[in-house]
């Protein structure tokens, strides 16, 4: 317990080492992330209050049990996200089930690619921001999910890279594409708030 | 907000959870490494029996056939060991990926070290003479080997068509008795047009090719005889020494 005093003023990563040892460390430094952990796993997988919880402390006996695993390239919160991330897509497999999804179909998809524009600055806009969130919400989970990172949680492409595990390249086309399907939902439900 | 994290807390305490060792990530790292390397070793393999066999066909016998050549790249190329060159070094493109920073790097890279890697270790493999030892021993241990893969053997154990080879058994002024790679035996007549080229020797127990025509089932007219190495244009300090320069085949086709 030694390690707990001026737990504030100690890196993620001094936490991390006095954690391998001590549970009770590991407990103070994930108290940093659980709420960020929970609403990240709520706007991706729109679980229930008590699904979220139990998928949480599953994640965090995961990364209990990986703490040795920690690769030193990349920054600990996008870790903490990858774990997440691995344990979200693993919960929906061994579920058998998926989250919401709509019915774009392939052609569709290259379709609005082919479009260009930007919303990134017009999300911004905190008026819009619920009417946004709840359209993010019905997109498919890749989709979702990298807005999410890139838009609520506020990653930058280089974090979102490694907490997917997917080259900047195809970070850059997840969100370009999800981008351009959400204008297309905003304009389809006449949400007209950009 | 508490409750996952302390439940979590109190069940890695309860079970005496521990984070697992770093040693099983550290395997698992290497392991990928290893396989990235076996990978690219086996593409490398692949490349150096797929070259030897390419380079010791003779690629000039379609002139002969009035097939093109094109025709000739097709039907001779050793396939099978450039296809499995091709899947060993998309496999290892894959494997890369699976490595701890591999997903970080761009295609282009990828590929780069990937195509690099191999055509290191294919250069050396290719020198080293492991094509030539690959392709005895599948050969030897594989019958249906022989089948897929055109060998110098089977392009020139062809009599119907005009090619046969083999080993010298006797050597008279105008005929030779050779015994091709099935252990039969072939009476091949020299005309005074037939071509010798200069490396070829007419000595007992030396192998030689021959380009002709199938008289009978022990016969052959030979129109050209070559050295079994190479075509045998030059020889070290000798020119031509057929019985005719220009013979049957002073300009090729016939």
């Amino acid at each position: 317990m030694e390690g707990l005093t001026d737990v504030d003023k100690k890196s993620d990563l001094e936490l991390l080492a006095l954690a391998k040892e001590d549970a009770q460390c590991f407990g103070a430094l994930m108290e940093r992330y659980e709420k960020p952990l929970f609403n990240y796993i709520q706007r991706v997988s729109s679980l229930p209050r008590e699904d979220t919880e139990d998928l949480l402390q599953e994640i965090f006996i995961k990364i209990y049990k990986q703490l040795n695993q920690y690769p030193n390239i990349i920054k600990f919160s996008s870790w903490i996200y990858r774990i997440t991330h691995n344990q979200l897509v693993d919960y929906f497999r061994r579920a058998n089930t998926r989250p919401r999804t709509n019915n774009f179909e392939q052609k569709e998809w290259a379709k609005i690619v082919k479009e260009n524009f930007d919303i990134e600055k017009e999300i911004i806009n905190k008026e819009c921001y619920k009417k946004i969130s709840e359209t993010i919400n019905e997109l498919p989970l890749k989709y979702k999910e990298v807005l999410v990172l890139r838009f609520l949680e506020d990653f930058d492409y280089e974090e979102i890279m490694d907490i997917l595990k997917k080259p900047k390249g195809s970070v850059a086309t997840l969100i370009s594409r999800g981008k351009k399907i959400l204008k297309r939902e905003l304009k389809r439900k006449g949400i007209d708030c950009l | 907000m508490e409750k996952p994290l302390k439940k979590a807390i109190e069940l890695i305490k309860e079970k005496k959870i521990k984070p697992d060792p770093k040693w099983k990530h550290l395997a698992v790292k290497y392991l990928i490494w290893i396989i990235f390397f076996i990978l690219i070793f086996a593409s490398a393999l692949c490349f150096a029996v797929a070259y030897y066999l390419a380079s010791q066909l003779d690629w000039d016998l379609h002139l002969y056939e009035n097939k093109n050549f094109f025709s000739d790249i097709i039907s001779l190329s050793p396939w099978i060991w450039i296809l499995m060159m091709a899947l060993f070094l998309l496999a290892s493109l894959f494997n890369l990926r699976k490595t701890e920073g591999g997903y970080r790097w761009s295609r282009k890279k990828i590929a780069l070290i990937s195509l690099g890697t191999a055509f290191v270790l294919a250069s050396a493999s290719a020198f080293s003479g492991a094509g030539f030892a690959i392709n005895n021993a599948v050969q030897k241990n594989i019958p249906s080997y022989s089948k897929i893969v055109t060998t110098k053997e089977k392009q020139w154990s062809r009599p119907e068509s005009g090619f046969l080879a083999g080993s010298i058994e006797k050597y008279q002024k105008e005929e030779i008795e050779l015994k091709d790679f099935s252990g039969k035996s072939w009476n091949v007549e020299i005309t005074e047009n037939t071509v010798i080229r200069p490396a070829a020797e007419l000595n007992e127990d030396s192998k030689i090719k021959s380009i002709g025509k199938m008289k009978n089932e022990n016969t052959f007219e030979a129109y050209e005889i070559r050295p079994w190495q190479g075509k045998g244009n030059f020889r070290k300090g000798g020119n031509w020494h057929s019985n005719n320069a220009e013979g049957r085949f002073g300009k090729k086709k016939h």
